[in-house]
């Protein structure tokens, strides 16, 4: 039975679900979640405990009551939980900036750098997911039992980064180099077992992704921040977050997920 | 009257020198042959106890070369997991003077034996290095890789060392019996499966532990001329012995020759040291405190003890401020925490 009670929260990339779901509501009849966004640095400081979210300090405190007009969020009334954002793969991408194994395309070609063993690869990768905040959250969201956990994970960096890197710089160079598909994959693998029956894992819509690790601009052009009372939009060079449109596919694949519970 | 021991200092005295000394600061054990200063590139290895010789000089502020350092931001407890920061590259411990000959003709000759690699459960074992991985390469193919970058980077490592420090550890060790190549462990404790037809037992003796420790100076002195090595004998027993005896006997045994061989080795060699280490952990006057209760593990204050008389002898006062090495966390023994495969022999305690 498709939950009726369900919350979305996660860092400023609920943006853009949030704004597509405001302005066509009668796209997806019926689902009417409540959004909860902090930014993505308080996300490790969110507590879950005795059946709501607390802020762990004054601070952030203060940022929940700013992003969300509540000192604390009770979770009891929901039946399932939708985590969108905060884990992101480019943020990986330093990992294997200097350091990659012998499977890597670009080490296999021949190219140079400094090389570990594929199993430490996997072993570094396990302990970032594994240790985020994001992975605490859900396991928390999960161990209510109150019902199922979703998760979207951090959209790919617009294509455009590429001319203009500036913090993608190490994915831009994962992909430049054809590691990025690759990379990729073993995320993938590592994040499903970390997230085991924690979570379902919803993957970014196949024909949003450009070159296997980098999203189309017309997914991107015109995001908007997490600002709560009014849209404030990305600058132009913004690359990392996607907009309405995007935020619709998402809601997209979030309602037919819980509809396929 | 006078006669040669009305001048001596009162360090030359058992009853001053030790019994009513404090065995945390014994002075004047340790007289330097050659200064090694704040500017000097240092190496390290050797066996368990290596670990804490350049633990601490990191933390002392000194120059320990590191030529596989870890990436940026690697968790700490993965970091030392696959043995990175352990030494001064990740060759694991090098228990005996064998096999630091070997690993030295490996790097020199870019030698990577496709037989030195051992299988369990799937995964793939670095015989010469068997515990850097803790789980063990994906294939063969990746674990000679990865000795080839291994190799390369231990000849930059002793090629811009200027002083090396090596701690004899052991004289016990097994080979392969027609190649005559020595590992760290004995093939089936932590890869690969024994074979009484291929695999020996080897107990080094003194001649051959010198032998092996003039080897090592050629070739390091072949690679960089310049350098001067300080050989230690590590205070930790042998955890267990194969050679038929008991193992109190046998780590008697072991330690004698390896201090008799270091003794006699620097004495005929301007550009070697002998540091004392292994007398100031076992120091009678200690009475056992250095030691944890297992009787074997050096305490934290056992280690302090050693690199103070190492670091005062030389002038070397630890550097105030920020160390340079991550701090261990409040509560934990500095001295806890090494890697040392050797200790997975007890778990075949009868």
């Amino acid at each position: 039975m498709m939950p009726r009670n369900v919350l979305m929260l996660g860092n400023s990339h609920t943006a853009a679900p949030r704004i597509a779901l405001r302005d066509r509501p009668e796209t997806w009849p019926g689902f009417q979640p409540d959004v909860f966004a902090m930014p993505g640095d308080t996300i490790g400081m969110l507590e879950v405990r005795d059946g709501a979210i607390h802020p762990s300090d004054t601070e952030v405190r203060r940022k929940m009551r700013y992003y969300n007009g509540i000192p604390d969020l009770p979770l009891s009334g929901y039946d399932a939980f939708v985590v969108i954002g905060c884990l992101a793969f480019h943020r990986l991408a330093g990992l294997q900036e200097h350091h990659r194994s012998p499977d890597f395309p670009s080490v296999a070609r021949g190219e140079r750098c400094r090389l570990i063993s594929s199993g430490l690869v996997e072993a570094l990768l396990a302990d970032r997911i594994g240790n985020s905040p994001t992975l605490r959250l859900i396991r928390a969201l999960a161990g209510l039992g109150q019902g199922p956990v979703l998760f979207m994970d951090t959209v790919f960096p617009s294509v455009e980064c590429r001319t203009d890197p500036q913090d993608f710089a190490p994915h831009v160079a994962m992909a430049a180099r054809g590691d990025g598909g690759a990379y990729h994959a073993r995320y993938l693998r590592i994040l499903h077992q970390a997230l085991g029956r924690d979570a379902i894992h919803i993957a970014q819509p196949a024909d949003t992704v450009v070159d296997e690790v980098f999203t189309a601009p017309e997914w991107m052009r015109g995001s908007v921040r997490m600002q709560p009372r009014r849209d404030v939009p990305h600058e132009a060079r913004e690359y990392g977050h996607a907009n309405p449109a995007y935020g619709a596919r998402q809601l997209d694949l979030i309602v037919a997920a819980l509809a396929a519970l | 009257m006078s006669h040669p021991y009305s001048d001596l200092p009162a360090n030359a005295f058992w009853r001053c020198g030790v019994a009513e000394a404090d065995p945390a600061a014994p002075a004047g054990i340790f007289a330097p042959k050659f200064g090694l200063g704040r500017d000097a590139a240092i190496a390290t290895a050797g066996s368990c106890f290596a670990q804490h010789v350049g633990r601490a000089l990191r933390e002392a502020g000194m120059n320990v070369l590191d030529a596989e350092p870890p990436g940026r931001g690697w968790p700490p407890a993965l970091v030392r997991a696959y043995n990175y920061r352990v030494y001064s590259a990740r060759y694991g411990n090098i228990y005996t003077s064998r096999q630091l000959v070997q690993l030295l003709e490996d790097a020199l000759e870019g030698r990577v034996e496709p037989a030195a690699v051992w299988q369990q459960d799937g995964r793939f074992y670095d015989a010469l290095r068997p515990t850097v991985e803790p789980r063990g390469f994906a294939s063969a193919e990746e674990a000679l890789a990865l000795r080839c970058t291994h190799l390369a980077a231990v000849r930059g490592l002793f090629a811009r060392s200027s002083h090396f420090i090596f701690t004899l550890g052991l004289t016990e060790c097994w080979a392969d019996r027609a190649s005559g190549r020595v590992w760290p462990t004995c093939p089936g404790v932590v890869a690969g499966s024994f074979d009484p037809q291929r695999h020996g037992f080897l107990n080094l003796r003194f001649g051959e532990v010198l032998e092996d420790l003039g080897r090592a100076r050629g070739l390091l002195q072949g690679l960089n001329p310049g350098m001067r090595m300080i050989l230690t004998v590590s205070p930790v027993p042998l955890t267990a012995t194969a050679s038929g005896g008991h193992v109190l006997a046998a780590t008697a045994r072991s330690k004698a020759v390896l201090r008799a061989a270091a003794d006699e080795f620097a004495a005929a060699h301007a550009d070697v040291d002998y540091f004392p280490a292994y007398e100031i952990v076992t120091n009678p006057a200690a009475r056992g405190r250095f030691f944890h209760p297992d009787l074997r593990e050096v305490t934290a204050e056992g280690v302090a003890a050693v690199m103070g008389a190492f670091l005062g002898a030389h002038g070397l006062a630890a550097e105030t401020g920020p160390s340079r090495t991550e701090t261990p966390e409040p509560g934990t023994d500095a001295a806890e925490g090494v890697v040392c495969e050797e200790i997975l022999l007890e778990a075949f305690r009868k």
